[in-house]
C-alpha cells in the first residue's frame, strides 16, 4: 500500500516537474472579468498578443463578465492550477466580498505581476467657482448636504475614493450626496449638463473632456503628480493623507507550480518594462505601475484591509 | 381554467416577491427615508395581485357558466404533440453535459442528428445536416473568433 | 472626390465588403444578434488601420440589424432583438404569400432609414448633443414610462393580459445588483445573476425557442414553413410604390429612431417598437398588425436610423447610446481617438472617412441585402426539422458565446418556457419585452431623481423638457379616446 502511495505522490510530482519544464505546450486562457471594448479588455488582448510572442504558444482572452467582475475572477480563481487559465485581476478583487457580493477572497489568487495603477481625481465643471480643492472642501463644510457628486453605481471604486477623501478631510462622509451612475461617462455628462457637482472618476477617463477644457481637474488621489497632468496637485500636497485609484495585474488559481509562475513572472514583467508596452498605455490612457509578484501580493492584501474601512464608513460592507 | 391557472401562478409570484423583498434594506439619504431596494418590486408584487384576483374572478365566473365543457374533439392539425416539444427542451437541457463529455464539434453532431430525427427527418440526412451545422459553428466561433467551445472529457487525453 | 478615392480603397473596401456579408449571416441566423458580431469583431479590428476597423463595426451593425428582419418575416423569429417589432406585420404579410414584398420594401426602407440617421448624425450631432446634455433623471424616468406606455397601445383589446405581461418584465429586471444601493436583489447568491438576467439570452428564449417549440408541437406534417411558394424576386417596382405613398411613415419611423438612438442608453430595439406604436396609435389604418405595409415600414425605417443615432452621444460625449456604440468606444480609444466635442477638428479627416462609409455602407445594403435574402430563401427550402434544430443549436452557441457563460444557455431556456407558456395562455409577448428593456431606465432614474430632490416629486412635472413627455404619455394614452369620442359627438 505504501509503495503505491510513493510511486503515486512520485509521479504526481515528476508529472508537475515535466508540465512546468516545457511550459506553455498548449494555448493558454487569459480570463477576462470585464467585457469586450472595454479597458481592461484592450489591456488583456494586448498582453495576450505579447505573450503569444514570447512564450510562443497562442494566449486567448476569454471575456468572463457579470457580478460586477465576480464571475470572471470566480473563473479564474477555480479554474484548474496548471498555469493554463490566467486571469486579468482589478480592484474588485479587494472589494466585492466585504459587499458580500461573493465568497471569494483576495487569497484565492496567487499574484505574478501588476502593470496598471489609475488615480482617482476630483472634477469640476469649468465654469463652477471652485478653484482649488480648499474651495471646494471649505464649501461642503459650510453647506451640509447641499452638494452632488457622481462617478459611478453606489459602493463603486470612485463613490469609495470619495468617501475615503472626506473621511480623510475630517469631513463627514454624509455631507455630500452620492448621484449613482452606471460608469464615469454617464457621471461626465451629467457634470456637463450641470446635474451634479462634482464628479471623482480617473483623470485617464475624463481626458477629451479635460483637454477640451469643459471641466478642470482639482486634485488627484495618488501619491505622486501624474506626468501626464502636472498641474494637477495631490491629496497629500494639500495634507489630506489619502490616494486611491483601479489597478489592474496578472494572477492565477492558488497551487499553481512555482516553475510556472516565475516564466510567467518574468515574460510579463519584460513585456511592462518593454517600449511598446509604454506606447500601448499612452495611447489608452492607462497609467503604468509595476509591481512583481510579492509586492504586488502584498499591495492587495493591504488594498483589502483598506477597502474594508472605507465600504464600512459608507455602509456598504455586509 | 387558463385564467384560473394563469391567476393562481400570478398570486404565488407576487407573495414570493412580496415576502423576499420584506428583507431588502431601508435607504435612508440625509435623514429622509427615500425608496429603496423594496419599493419597486413591492409594488409590482401588489399590482400582480390584483391581476391576479381579476383573472381568478374571470376563472371562476366561467368555471360555473359552463360546468361541463364539452370534450373537445381536436383536429389533427390541433392536436399538440408533446414529444416533439419536450425533445427540444431535453436538446437544450442536456446540451451542457453533452458537449462537456463529448466535446462540441460531436456533441452538436449527436445531439443534432437525434433531435433531426425526432423531428421526422431520415436519419442519414440528419447525420450530413447536424455535421454542417456543427462545421460552421466550429469554424465561425472557434477558428474565427477564438471564443472557446468545449473540449470534452472523452478525448482529453489525446491533448495531454 | 479623394474622399470617395479613400473609401473605394481595396484596404478599406474589402473588410467592408466580409463584415457586411458577415452582418447578413449573423442578423439572419436568429440566436446570434448584431451586437455579439460586434463584440466578435472589434477584436480582430486592433490590428488595423481605424477606418478599416470602424468600417467593420459600421457595415456589421446595419447589415445586421436589417437581417434580423429576414427571418422575422419568414419564420416569425427576429433575429436580432431589434428586430422584434418586424414579426408582426411581416409574417402576416408572409403567410399571405407577400413575403418577397415585404422584405423587399423592409430592405429599402432600412437603407433609406439608416441614409436619414446617418444624414442626421452629420448634420445635427453637435447641436442635439447639446440638447440631449439637458436631460437627467426626470426626463430619462418619462421617456422610460413612454416607451412602457407603448405597451398599451400594443396590446389593445387584450389589456388587462398586456399588462400582466408588462409587469412581469418589471420584475424580472428588477433581477440584480441595485446601481442605486448596491444591494443584490433576487439572485440568491447566484454570482451569474448578480448583473441581472442576460438580456439578449432571454430575448433569443423568448422569440427564438418558444417559436421552435410552437412549431415542433404541430408535428411532422403542418410544421412544415408556410412555404415561401411565390418566387422571391425583387418587387422593385410595388416597393416604389407603397415606400412613395407611405413617405410620411418613413420620415417620421427615421426620426424617432434618430432621437431614441440619440438618447444614451436607448438603441434600436426600443426606437422600432416606438415607432410602431406611434404608427399604430396615429394611424387610422386598422390594419396594423394583420399584415399591413405601414406596420412594416415604420419599424425598419426607425431601427435602422436608430444605428446613425446612437453615434451622435458617441462621438460628442464619449457616452455610448447602445450596447453597440459601448462596444466602439473602446476601440476609438484603442486607435487613440478621443471621442469628445474636439474630435470633430482633431480628427476631421477620420470623421470625414467615417461619415463617408456610413453613407457607403447605405447604399451596398441594398445589392447585400438581397443576396442574403435569396441566401436565406434557400435554406429555407430545407425540411423544417432540420431549420428549426439548427434554429435551436444556433439559440444555445448564440447565449452562450456573448459572455462564454453555460449560465446564460439556460437563462435562454426558461425564457424559451416562459414565451410558450404566454403562447397558451394567450398573453402578448411585446409588453414583457418592453418591461425588460425599459425597467431599469425607470426605476433608476425615479429613484436617483428622488435622492436629487430629497424625495421631492414635483421637479418630476415642473421641469419644462418633464412636463412636456408627461403631456405627451398622458395624450398618448387618452388621446385617441378622446378623438373618437369628438367624432361621435360630431357624427351626431
Amino acid at each position: 500500500m505504501r509503495r503505491i502511495w510513493i510511486l503515486v505522490v512520485s509521479l504526481t510530482v515528476l508529472s508537475g516537474l515535466l508540465l512546468a519544464a516545457d511550459y506553455p505546450r498548449k494555448s493558454v486562457t487569459i480570463i477576462c472579468p470585464w467585457g469586450a471594448g472595454g479597458g481592461t479588455d484592450r489591456l488583456a488582448r494586448f498582453l495576450a498578443d505579447e505573450l503569444s510572442k514570447k512564450l510562443g504558444q497562442p494566449f486567448v482572452v476569454v471575456n468572463r463578465t457579470g457580478g460586477g467582475g465576480a464571475t470572471g475572477h470566480s473563473a479564474g480563481a477555480y479554474a484548474a492550477p496548471d498555469g493554463y487559465t490566467l486571469t486579468v485581476v482589478t480592484l474588485e478583487i479587494a472589494t466585492m466580498h466585504w459587499m458580500g457580493l461573493t465568497d471569494l477572497t483576495f487569497d484565492a489568487f496567487e499574484y505574478i505581476a501588476q502593470v496598471n495603477e489609475d488615480a482617482a481625481g476630483v472634477i469640476v465643471r469649468a465654469n463652477s467657482p471652485w478653484k482649488s480643492l480648499k474651495d471646494l472642501l471649505d464649501s461642503i463644510k459650510a453647506n451640509p448636504g447641499k452638494y452632488l457628486f457622481s462617478g459611478t453605481a453606489a459602493g463603486g471604486i470612485w463613490d469609495l475614493a470619495r468617501i475615503g477623501m472626506l473621511d480623510a478631510a475630517g469631513i463627514p462622509v454624509d455631507a455630500v450626496t452620492w448621484i449613482p451612475t452606471t460608469g464615469a461617462a454617464q457621471g461626465l455628462v451629467e457634470l456637463l449638463g450641470g446635474h451634479v457637482d462634482v464628479v471623482t472618476c480617473s483623470l485617464a477617463e475624463a481626458i477629451s473632456q479635460l483637454q477640451s477644457g469643459q471641466v478642470r481637474a482639482l486634485a488627484i488621489m495618488a501619491d505622486e503628480r501624474d506626468p501626464r497632468f502636472p498641474d494637477v496637485p495631490t491629496l497629500k500636497e494639500q495634507g489630506i493623507n489619502w490616494s486611491a485609484g483601479t489597478w489592474r495585474g496578472i494572477a492565477v488559481p492558488k497551487k499553481t507550480p512555482p516553475e510556472i509562475k516565475a516564466v510567467l513572472e518574468k515574460a510579463v514583467l519584460e513585456i511592462a518594462n518593454s517600449d511598446s508596452f509604454k506606447n500601448f498605455m499612452n495611447t489608452n490612457g492607462f497609467g503604468i505601475k509595476i509591481r512583481n509578484g510579492a509586492q504586488f501580493y502584498e499591495f492587495v492584501k493591504q488594498q483589502d484591509q483598506d477597502w474594508k474601512h472605507v465600504l464600512q464608513l459608507g455602509g456598504y460592507a455586509k | 381554467m387558463k385564467d384560473l391557472i394563469l391567476g393562481l401562478v400570478l398570486l404565488i409570484l407576487a407573495v414570493a416577491v412580496l415576502f423576499l423583498s420584506s428583507s431588502f434594506p431601508n435607504f435612508v439619504v440625509r435623514g429622509e427615508r427615500l425608496p429603496g431596494p423594496k419599493f419597486f418590486p413591492t409594488i409590482l408584487a401588489i399590482i400582480l395581485i390584483c391581476f391576479s384576483a381579476y383573472c381568478i374572478l374571470i376563472g371562476f365566473m366561467k368555471f360555473f357558466k359552463k360546468p361541463r365543457e364539452p370534450l373537445e374533439q381536436k383536429k389533427e392539425s390541433e392536436k399538440i404533440h408533446m414529444v416533439n416539444v419536450l425533445s427540444v427542451i431535453l436538446s437544450v437541457t442536456f446540451f451542457v453535459p453533452v458537449i462537456n463529455f463529448f466535446g462540441t464539434v460531436l456533441g452538436i453532431i449527436l445531439l443534432g442528428a437525434a433531435l433531426m430525427t425526432l423531428l421526422g427527418i431520415k436519419w442519414y440526412q440528419s447525420f450530413i445536416y447536424s455535421s454542417l451545422l456543427a462545421s460552421l459553428v466550429y469554424v465561425i466561433f472557434q477558428v474565427l473568433f477564438k471564443i472557446p467551445l468545449a473540449e470534452g472529457t472523452l478525448f482529453s487525453f489525446l491533448v495531454r | 472626390m479623394d474622399l470617395i478615392t479613400r473609401l473605394l480603397d481595396p484596404s478599406v473596401f474589402f473588410p467592408l465588403t466580409i463584415a457586411m456579408f458577415f452582418g447578413i449571416f449573423v442578423g439572419a441566423i436568429p440566436g446570434l444578434t448584431a451586437t455579439m458580431a460586434v463584440a466578435l469583431i472589434i477584436p480582430v479590428t486592433y490590428y488595423m488601420p481605424p477606418i478599416a476597423g470602424l468600417a467593420m463595426v459600421l457595415g456589421v451593425s446595419f447589415t445586421a440589424i436589417f437581417a434580423g428582419d429576414i427571418p422575422a418575416t419568414f419564420l416569425r423569429i427576429p433575429g436580432t432583438p431589434a428586430s422584434g417589432a418586424a414579426t408582426l406585420d411581416g409574417f402576416e404579410l408572409s403567410k399571405k404569400g407577400k413575403g418577397s414584398l415585404a422584405l423587399t420594401l423592409d430592405l429599402f426602407c432600412s437603407a433609406l432609414g439608416g441614409l436619414i440617421g446617418v444624414l442626421l448624425l452629420i448634420l445635427t450631432a453637435p447641436p442635439l448633443a447639446k440638447f440631449a446634455l439637458k436631460f437627467t433623471n426626470f426626463e430619462y424616468f418619462w421617456l422610460g414610462v413612454f416607451g412602457l406606455s407603448m405597451a398599451a397601445v400594443l396590446s389593445k383589446g387584450n389589456t388587462i393580459k398586456g399588462l400582466i405581461s408588462a409587469s412581469l418584465g418589471l420584475l424580472i429586471s428588477t433581477i440584480g445588483i441595485d446601481v442605486t444601493t448596491g444591494y443584490p436583489r433576487f439572485t440568491f447568491r447566484n454570482a451569474e445573476l448578480m448583473d441581472g438576467v442576460s438580456f439578449i439570452p432571454a430575448m433569443i428564449g423568448l422569440f427564438g425557442l418558444s417559436e421552435v417549440l410552437k412549431r415542433v408541437q404541430l408535428g411532422r406534417k403542418v410544421m412544415e414553413i408556410p412555404a415561401i411558394s411565390e418566387k422571391s424576386r425583387l418587387n422593385v417596382r410595388e416597393s416604389l410604390i407603397a415606400m412613395w405613398k407611405h413617405k410620411f411613415t418613413i420620415i417620421r419611423g427615421a426620426l424617432i429612431g434618430t432621437f431614441i438612438g440619440a438618447l444614451p442608453g436607448a438603441g434600436a430595439d426600443i426606437a422600432a417598437w416606438v415607432s410602431y406604436g406611434v404608427e399604430k396609435n396615429t394611424s387610422r389604418d386598422s390594419s396594423i398588425g394583420k399584415g399591413s405595409l405601414r406596420g412594416v415600414i415604420a419599424p425598419t425605417s426607425a431601427n435602422n436610423a436608430a444605428l446613425g443615432g446612437t453615434w451622435i452621444p458617441a462621438l460628442v460625449f464619449g457616452v455610448p447610446g447602445d450596447s453597440i456604440t459601448a462596444i466602439v468606444l473602446g476601440a476609438m480609444l484603442m486607435y487613440g481617438l478621443r471621442p469628445g466635442p474636439l474630435i470633430f477638428t482633431e480628427s476631421k479627416d477620420l470623421i470625414q472617412q467615417l461619415f463617408g462609409v456610413a453613407i457607403l455602407v447605405q447604399i451596398l445594403l441594398i445589392p447585400i441585402g438581397w443576396i442574403g435574402i435569396k441566401a436565406f430563401s434557400i435554406f429555407l427550402k430545407l425540411k423544417a426539422g432540420i431549420v428549426l434544430t439548427s434554429v435551436v443549436f444556433f439559440s444555445i452557441i448564440g447565449s452562450y458565446a456573448m459572455r462564454n457563460s453555460f449560465f446564460d444557455i439556460y437563462v435562454m431556456l426558461v425564457f424559451g418556457l416562459i414565451g410558450y407558456a404566454f403562447e397558451k395562455l394567450d398573453i402578448p409577448l411585446a409588453p414583457m419585452i418592453l418591461g425588460l428593456i425599459l425597467g431599469r431606465m425607470i426605476e433608476d432614474n425615479l429613484r436617483v431623481g428622488l435622492i436629487k430632490t430629497k424625495g421631492n416629486f414635483l421637479p418630476f412635472l415642473t421641469r419644462p423638457i418633464s412636463l412636456i413627455l408627461f403631456l405627451l404619455i398622458v395624450f398618448t394614452l387618452i388621446g385617441p379616446w378622446i378623438f373618437s369620442l369628438f367624432k361621435k359627438h360630431a357624427s351626431k
